[in-house]
């Protein structure tokens, strides 16, 4: 691992490593960082898992061919993607069904779809093709097995997939402004991994070197789908009017990625992983600090930063949502942006440390929104520096697991107290301090957020009250005798064991938890999905209220056939002409 | 039913939260039962039996506290501590936190009791010990301690398929996870998810 500073001032390095910077600028320090406000303004980085997904497939020259497609006038089937890795052959099989329009659901508790997948570990028999057959299409429903790597659906964009195919199937390419305003023709409404339903569990692949990083797979799976939306409306369309139908042409393949809808479910993931949520932000951090650490900026990538801020604006002006609080906060990106281009205009490039130097002067001057934009778009041009970074973004959370029984409880208040300032701060007994509690439906199996002192089921809570149990610990520790350990404050108060586990994992990995009350009134859920699936490498966020959000994946990215050609990674954000 | 290893965890911790554990050894039973899983044992039975004694008040010999004892004070260990139980029931759910503590000191922890003695090398594992353990209901006047015993040779586990957990079992571990769901109201399905009306016009 790397030892780079965290939250102190800039220091000298050891003389004589050219490879590195000379000085050091410190990583942000996690007070900063780990607020709910700036972690929901993240947007994707070139560490993001779908960009070293594609790096990766690009450096090992992955091949990509449909081994197998058997779908009918209506648009009911199946077909087989297969993925060639140096390692392995993966597949992708897509189950397409044709579903009358009020069936179509975005919520995660719909029990049908336009399309179903599983990613298969190999090339499926046909027998096995039939196994899913009668599986995958009832997704949760259905059981799988250690060879089914990933589980997904979609549905078809209402406004767009009809569009399209009437256009292909009349011989003309549909309008690629359109296109690129919807963004895609099929939305995920879930990507499932890691054991559930019986699917193979992250311990079986994590060993596999395409694998390693977190969420590898899924993104995989994703790219795939991607692909098959395209081959599916070009069969639509010749099965609509074989004489004149067209292909979608090469260009607005690549404008469209692959939608998807993501709600409260996957907001408890951030505070269930602490230590893996510390690699993901620290490898972000670490990229930060070193591009700001280097004493010069390149006249390259300088270029290749200015045309960055250019193409930030284009995302800007293309990302439109009905939200009210993110539609301001576009425009406040789009303002900020023009400002950034202005001061990079007149900026002292030739001065020491250029990069530092804009980077405090946005934290003067910019909003979140483009803050965290610039630190995207200051990664971007410096990929030898920093994309090996993204081999550190998987811990073995087992290794974490462990508790320190020996530590005293003078220790653990200590620590409590270094972390924990945000917690203890705080007081619950005001109302709106515990106004939420989360749940686990019954009916649904999903996470779910009430409202305490209006429903019933605040027992039955789950523990994401983080600062207001950090908070009881604390005080709890304050009455217990201070050389004793932990161990036998534990066995006596053994409601205090998860925590005192999470203050020990905080304590070796500084942005493992969020800085804020996940139970307050003000909290809103949609800044823990967008965390999370900028890290994914999702674009134009779309909230559809505070708990769940639209988004796209792949827009504008490569499909297999470019990544052939050679094409892997420029593509973010995308170039003003992209948009149409 | 072949569950993964991440279901047969979540689940186990479910079932261990709804019986009345706190979460945090609700966390520990789910990792003890995944990790025995993951070397071919099925201690779901063992669990299940460990929780129908919980939710009568029941702890003596529980082997969960016990475990956590042995791997909290794997370092009071390693400095000549030694633990002492009259008796531990479902024995075979203190292995993986005797692996835990042999791996946190690098010392072997050995297990007196009036059967035998068993011991959990570092980074070893004994198949023959994972075998013979779980068909014990319990294990008396036991005492704990961390030893330096020479390497001795082990037959390791072979890398485990996954099990196949009787439909029964499966149902009471369920029966137990339920009780931790929050029921759905009128309120809760039309706020909790912080939905429209669900269809799809996009």
């Amino acid at each position: 691992m790397i030892s780079e500073l965290i939250g102190s001032p800039i220091v000298t390095q050891a003389a004589g490593d050219l490879d590195r910077p000379a000085k050091l600028v410190a990583r942000r320090a996690p007070e900063t960082v780990m607020t709910l406000a700036r972690l929901g303004s993240f947007h994707q980085t070139r560490l993001s898992f779908l960009r070293s997904l594609l790096r990766r497939v690009a450096r090992e020259g992955w091949q990509f061919y449909r081994s197998s497609w058997d779908v009918d006038a209506c648009g009911e089937g199946v077909g087989v993607y297969c993925v060639k890795t140096p390692y392995q052959i993966y597949s992708l099989i897509c189950f397409a069904h044709d579903l009358p329009p009020e069936k179509r659901s975005d919520r995660v508790i719909a029990d049908e779809w336009d399309a179903t997948f599983v990613l298969y570990d190999g090339a499926p028999t046909p027998a096995e093709i039939e196994r899913l057959r009668s599986n995958a299409p009832r997704q949760e429903a259905g059981r799988y097995t250690e060879r089914d790597l990933v589980l997904s659906r979609a549905n078809r964009s209402v406004r767009l997939f009809d569009h399209v195919v009437a256009c292909l199937a009349e011989g003309r390419q549909p309008d690629r402004a359109e296109l690129a305003r919807i963004g895609y023709l099929m939305r995920t409404t879930a990507v499932y991994g890691n054991g559930k339903f019986g699917l193979a569990d992250r311990a079986l692949i994590r060993t596999r070197g395409e694998f390693a990083g977190p969420f590898q797979a899924e993104m995989l799976a994703v790219w795939l789908i991607r692909r098959f939306t395209v081959d599916i409306v070009e069969h639509m369309a010749r099965q609509k009017a074989p004489q004149t139908a067209v292909p979608l042409s090469a260009e607005l393949r690549r404008v469209l990625g692959v939608g998807n809808a993501t709600g409260l479910g996957m907001a408890p993931f951030l505070v269930h992983h602490p230590s893996l949520i510390d690699r993901w932000i620290d490898a972000r951090e670490t990229a930060l600090a070193r591009v700001r650490s280097l004493t010069e900026a390149a006249p390259q990538s300088r270029q290749h930063f200015c045309h960055g801020i250019e193409r930030a604006q284009g995302l800007a002006a293309h990302w439109q949502v009905n939200d009210a609080i993110q539609a301001e906060r576009i425009d406040g990106l789009s303002r900020d942006l023009a400002c950034l281009k202005d001061h990079v205009a007149v900026f002292d490039w030739p001065a020491p440390l250029p990069w530092n130097r804009l980077f405090i002067w946005a934290e003067e001057m910019l909003g979140l929104e483009a803050q965290e934009m610039l630190v995207s778009l200051l990664l971007e041009p410096h990929g030898a520096l920093i994309d090996e970074l993204a081999d550190q973004m998987a811990i073995d959370e087992v290794m974490e697991f462990p508790l320190d029984g020996s530590m005293t409880v003078a220790r653990l208040r200590e620590l409590i107290e270094q972390h924990y300032g945000f917690a203890l701060r705080q007081d619950y007994e005001v109302r709106e301090a515990q106004a939420r509690f989360w749940y686990v439906s019954e009916e649904k199996l999903e996470p779910r957020l009430g409202e305490r002192f209006e429903e019933p089921g605040g027992a039955l809570e789950q523990p994401l009250g983080i600062a207001r149990d950090i908070a009881a610990l604390h005080a709890a520790c304050l009455l217990y005798a201070p050389q004793r350990p932990l161990a036998d404050f534990l066995r006596e108060h053994p409601d205090f064991r998860r925590n005192a586990r999470r203050v020990q994992i905080a304590a070796r990995h500084p942005y493992a938890e969020i800085r804020d009350n996940l139970l307050s009134a003000k909290m809103r859920p949609i800044d823990l999905l967008r965390c999370k699936l900028s890290f994914f490498g999702a674009m134009r966020f779309d909230p559809k209220s505070d708990r769940w959000v639209r988004i796209t994946l792949f827009q504008h990215a490569p499909q297999p056939e470019d990544i052939e050609a050679g094409d892997a990674d420029d593509w973010a954000p995308p170039p003003a002409a992209a948009w149409g | 039913m072949r569950p993964s290893l991440n279901e047969i965890e979540i689940e186990s911790r479910k079932a261990a939260r709804g019986a009345g554990l706190a979460w945090g050894l609700a966390e520990e039973a789910g990792h003890a039962v995944a990790w025995l899983a993951e070397r071919g044992v099925n201690a779901l039975p063992a669990l299940l039996d460990m929780l129908a004694a919980v939710q009568q008040g029941d702890t003596v010999g529980d082997p969960l506290l016990a475990g956590i004892a042995i791997a909290d004070r794997a370092q009071m260990l390693a400095e000549g501590e030694e633990l002492a139980y009259l008796q531990i029931r479902q024995p075979v759910l203190i292995l993986p936190f005797m692996a835990m503590a042999a791996r946190l000191t690098g010392r072997s922890i050995v297990l007196q009791h009036e059967d035998g003695v068993w011991s959990v090398r570092p980074g070893r594992e004994d198949a023959g010990l994972l075998a013979l353990s779980v068909k014990k209901s319990r294990i008396v006047a036991v005492k704990c301690r961390a030893e330096d015993l020479p390497l001795r040779e082990t037959v390791e586990p072979p890398p485990a398929m996954r099990l196949e957990i009787a439909d029964q079992t499966w149902a009471s571990l369920e029966l137990l996870a339920q009780r931790t769901y929050v029921p759905a109201s009128e309120e809760s399905r039309r706020l909790g998810a912080g939905a429209g009306s669900g269809i799809d016009n996009d």
